[in-house]
């Protein structure tokens, strides 16, 4: 016996969700970003949010990139945040456009800490790296 | 339901060249029908769009796409693909028809558990492992691999990875547009860029399902937390076999197996080693006990 559920909402990922009991599977559309949880992750004003589960996850406006930023301020290559095993993640500025933390601008191609509730703005979007579900309420 | 099958039959009808028998199975996105190639006398499996998803999905069937599996060379385990085309912009995919196939969801269904014994299982995951190599080095991910698109020939032990077809060149910078949760690898459903190693994922999900009749991760939370490690709920599982498994279900993919080379190098040594490695008449004969 199948359950098919069909959704359409704006640009959607088709994925299909199976249970182990093999009795039924239904098809489910999740937004473009998925919501894996507990993951330290850099959070947008408006809800989305990259987890980072990988050592390098790389950061710009062209499709090469994990993260893609739909903003003409942002470079090609904007940025990277790299995970380290002493200083957790860092973020590095590798565009001729600089990156803010917290307002500041961090000096190019140098991975700098980031803690937890930082802003980071690239071009005219921003950032907050949030390591922890909640930890900011 | 009924409508929209005559509806499918008429279209393609159209060819002149298949006569749709039966419908084989019907999935998320379309249809697939037994089906008689006039021209050469043979039976086909024939995989049409609904026409309702086909709008959506036609780019995935695209010409850049189709030109890509079409080259792709001919595997013991892999199911050849011998005709393609679109009628009235609904697009289809013939592929050779495997007599007696059952689906590897639906033998695990059948199974008391939904668990497989550990030679088999390690049997099968070899096999599959064998069809990705062959993607991989021709330098393609299948980025759709779970339970239904693995075909199971109990009579002679064949394992065959089916519905490659939307297999994705690895230098593409586009993101595949469906999967199947919690096979589909992490970094994939974040829409983040995917390596080979994204199938390595699916793979390891599938074994650690069939060795413990359990998923590894929460589908519907989607939380990737720690998954149980497969000797904890099953203490016959192997701690070699155990940590292949946990390496290859890594939510970092950088954590993770890098090539299924390597995969498949380590399970065959650990299998070897506590002599679970069978012969393909060793298979069958299992496979004839499971009665399927």
């Amino acid at each position: 016996m199948a359950f098919l559920f069909l959704v359409v909402i704006g640009s959607v990922t088709y994925i299909t969700v199976k249970y182990p009991t093999h009795l039924y599977e239904h098809t489910i559309l999740l937004p473009d970003i998925g919501n894996i949880r507990e993951h330290p992750r850099l959070a947008l004003a408006n809800g989305t949010s990259y987890p980072l589960i990988k050592n390098v996850t790389t950061i710009g406006r062209t499709q090469e990139n994990d993260i893609i930023l739909v903003d003409r301020h942002v470079s090609k290559y904007h940025a990277s945040v790299e995970l380290s095993e002493e200083e957790g993640y860092r973020i590095r500025d590798i565009s001729q456009n600089g990156v803010f933390l917290n307002s500041r601008k961090i000096p190019a191609n140098q991975p700098v800490k980031l803690s937890d509730g930082d802003l980071i703005r690239i071009g005219y979007t921003e950032l907050r790296y949030v390591k922890k579900e909640n930890s900011l309420q | 339901m009924l409508r929209k099958k005559t509806h499918c039959n008429k279209k393609i009808a159209k060819t002149r060249r298949y006569h749709i028998l039966e419908v084989l199975s019907k999935g998320a996105f379309g249809t697939v029908y037994k089906a008689k190639d006039e021209k050469t006398g043979t039976f086909v499996a024939i995989k049409v769009l609904d026409s309702e998803e086909s709008g959506a999905l036609s780019t995935a069937f695209g010409d850049k796409r189709k030109k890509a599996y079409i080259e792709l060379k001919n595997h013991p385990n892999l199911v050849a693909i011998l005709d393609d085309g679109i009628i009235d912009d609904i697009p289809y995919i013939v592929t050779e028809f495997v007599p007696d196939a059952v689906t590897l969801s639906n033998v695990l269904a059948k199974l008391p558990n939904h668990k497989m014994v550990l030679n088999l299982s390690i049997y099968i995951i070899l096999q599959i492992s064998d069809a990705l190599l062959s993607l991989h080095q021709q330098g393609f991910i299948h980025t759709d691999l779970s339970p239904s698109n693995i075909l199971i020939v109990p009579r002679d032990a064949k394992i065959l990875l089916i519905d490659y077809t939307d297999a994705f060149p690895v230098e593409s910078v586009s993101r595949p547009e469906k999967g199947t949760l919690p096979y589909a690898a992490p970094e994939m459903v974040l829409r983040y860029r995917i390596q080979p190693n994204a199938d390595i994922f699916s793979l390891g999900v599938i074994f650690y399902q069939i060795l413990t009749g359990k998923l590894p991760f929460d589908v519907v939370l989607l939380d990737y937390c720690p998954p149980t490690p497969p000797h904890k709920l099953d203490s016959f599982i192997p701690l070699k076999i155990d940590s292949i498994i946990l390496k290859a279900i890594e939510i970092n993919p950088d954590r993770r197996y890098q090539n299924i080379h390597q995969f498949r190098t380590d399970l065959t040594k650990a299998a070897q080693q506590a002599s679970l490695l069978l012969k393909k008449e060793e298979a069958e004969a299992l496979f004839k006990n499971l009665q399927l």
